[in-house]
């Protein structure tokens, strides 16, 4: 597999504060990387390194390349959505066009004009008169046009209501990814990219506590419905967490074989926002 | 060719955000347009027995001389009012060109497409030297050419000849020769101010304008208090208005013959190109210096652009 991004113990302080403290990640082509972590956990520093915005200690590769010092190069194969604010208010949505076709050599106009055309966006319209949604969707036409390696988006749709957020992922599942491109991802809303990710990483504390294929993530991690007889047994065997809810004791383990698991209730996968309430919440206590 | 396309659009880029960079020019272009005409249906300009009349009995009595000056004073009397424009637009333009992209946070947007720091800062810095004052200089050509045109309709209305009257004593060529010459030293001069302001506007994180100026005024106070000179202040005017004294030659006053009633008699419009002085501003070692200043100011900003971090 062609790793396209190789991370090493990435330290980035800023001042006495560690925002990054070892972060490890490793990206392979073709996958859609879902990077999760509660505020300041150091996710959009993270991307910064990556993207060449930001100095860091540690080893850092990004398609072959060092972000910081080839970051022009790395620019052409690589697209990142910072925020959904970052768009200019003065700018027009055709001059947007005109420049990054102008500076893009990757960038296929006729391909975010098509985009465009499927939305309600005015083709001369100022961005300040736009939408947030709008605007959103302005960019990802000009990302999704451009022939990118990897793609980086950094709570793409923050601020926005639920049918754009589920658009946007539909739009970027089904026009613009393929085996070829890779995705990079950090959102809040878990449970509305779940179905999309192939790989999720968690990161607390500027370090990767958990990162995993989605396939081999219930080998690895279950969640035990314990029956009340049991309910001791289970504790015995340390579950990352426990959740009660309608009379029910859920308990999350890692690494623990399911046939020790299976007679003392019932087996399920955790869903990420469990996972990630038992991972990552159990250290914030 | 890709490189110099991409270039061309990042300067057509800073057009779209500062508008005031044509519009500025256009409206002091308009106005003085507004005004002539004003000036020419008050007078009834292009009646048989109106201003026009005068036009032609006055230009037609002068000396050859005396109406290429009426006409070279004519022409060059609303440089001035561009000139302060010019001014002021590159002023706001260079504190503003490397702050808003921070202010509104598309920096970001900016920073996810292939195009290096280097350019974009050059770009910012070839508007500010290079484009705005070109710009300015067309629209004063224009405004000139309009001033002719107007003067043209009144004599024509007046049964003059605008060719032998208006036409051929007004010095355009030199005139336009002169204003781009003009720009292109007080460009070389000015570049550290520029650059100065470039670095404030790359610095700055509220209030540029102040960044720019406060350090100058503080700098200045405290040389003033301690050693009781001005050599900073002195440094900053002379790179604000100093371009004259180094570009040109100095006997601008011989090329007008100035009569007992201050009226000027005669330009020596022929000896207009004479005024320019390219040796003299490529000895200066000032220019060169300066040069190197600037170069370090623009240094400054590119890196700070590139490796700054603001969380």
């Amino acid at each position: 597999m062609n790793e396209l991004v190789h991370a090493r113990g990435l330290v980035k302080r800023y001042g006495r504060k560690r925002a990054l403290d070892g972060f490890d990640l490793s990206v392979g082509e073709g996958r859609i990387f879902g990077l999760i972590g509660p505020n300041g956990a150091g996710k959009t520093t993270a991307l910064k390194a990556l993207l060449g915005l930001t100095a860091y200690e540690g080893e850092l590769r990004v398609l072959g390349l060092d972000p910081v010092r080839q970051r022009q190069r790395l620019m052409q194969d690589v697209c990142f959505i910072a925020d959904v604010a970052v768009l200019p208010r003065w700018l027009r949505v055709n001059q947007a066009l005109d420049y990054v076709a102008a500076v893009h050599p990757r960038f296929r106009r006729e391909r975010a004009e098509g985009f465009l055309a499927t939305t309600e966006i005015p083709a001369r319209a100022r961005i300040k008169t736009l939408s947030k949604g709008m605007i959103t969707q302005l960019h990802l036409a000009l990302i999704m046009a451009i022939d990118a390696r990897l793609l980086v988006l950094d709570e793409p749709t923050l601020g926005l209501d639920i049918l754009f957020r589920k658009a946007f992922y539909t739009t970027l599942l089904n026009d613009y990814f393929d085996d070829h491109r890779t995705i990079l991802v950090t959102t809040h809303q878990v449970e509305e990219i779940e179905y999309i990710l192939t790989d999720v990483v968690f990161i607390d504390h500027g370090r990767a506590v958990l990162a995993e294929p989605m396939d081999t993530l219930g080998e690895r991690y279950c969640q035990l419905l314990a029956r009340r007889e049991h309910l001791e047994a289970a504790r015995a065997l340390g579950p990352l967490s426990e959740a009660e809810s309608f009379g029910r004791h859920a308990l999350i383990f890692e690494d623990v074989p399911h046939d020790r698991l299976a007679p003392l209730g019932e087996l399920r996968t955790p869903s990420i926002s469990d996972l990630f309430v038992a991972k990552v919440g159990g250290s914030r206590k | 060719m890709n490189a110099i396309m991409a270039f061309v659009m990042l300067l057509r880029r800073e057009t779209w955000e500062h508008r005031a960079i044509v519009l500025a020019p256009a409206i002091v272009a308009g106005l003085t347009t507004l005004l002539m005409l004003a000036g020419l249906v008050q007078g009834r300009g292009l009646s048989r027995d109106g201003a026009g009349l005068y036009l032609v009995q006055g230009l037609g009595l002068m000396s050859p001389e005396r109406r290429e000056a009426s006409l070279t004073l004519l022409l060059t009397g609303v440089v001035p009012l561009f000139l302060l424009t010019m001014v002021i637009v590159i002023l706001f333009y260079a504190v503003d060109a490397l702050y808003s992209e921070r202010r509104d946070r598309s920096i970001l947007f900016w920073k996810s497409l292939p195009v290096t720091d280097l350019a974009t800062v050059l770009s910012k810095l070839c508007m500010a030297l290079v484009v705005i004052p070109l710009v300015t200089v067309v629209f004063i050509a224009l405004t000139q050419v309009l001033t002719l045109l107007m003067a043209t309709l009144m004599v024509w209305g007046a049964e003059g000849d605008a060719w032998s009257l208006v036409w051929r004593p007004a010095p355009l060529l030199s005139l336009w020769t002169l204003a781009v010459y003009f720009m292109c030293a007080a460009a070389l001069w000015c570049a550290p101010l520029i650059g100065w302001l470039l670095l404030a506007s790359a610095w700055a994180r509220k209030a540029p304008l102040l960044w720019a100026t406060l350090p100058l005024v503080i700098g200045g106070q405290l040389e003033l208090l301690a050693f009781g000179t001005t050599t900073l202040y002195s440094l900053v005017a002379d790179r604000v208005i100093g371009v004259f004294r180094v570009a040109f030659r100095p006997d601008i006053k011989s090329l007008m013959q100035v009569d007992g009633d201050g009226e000027v008699q005669a330009v020596a419009t022929d000896r207009l190109i004479a005024l320019i002085d390219l040796p003299g501003l490529l000895t200066a070692p000032g220019l060169w210096l300066g040069l190197l200043v600037a170069a370090g100011f623009v240094t400054l900003a590119i890196w700070l652009r590139r490796y700054r971090d603001e969380g």
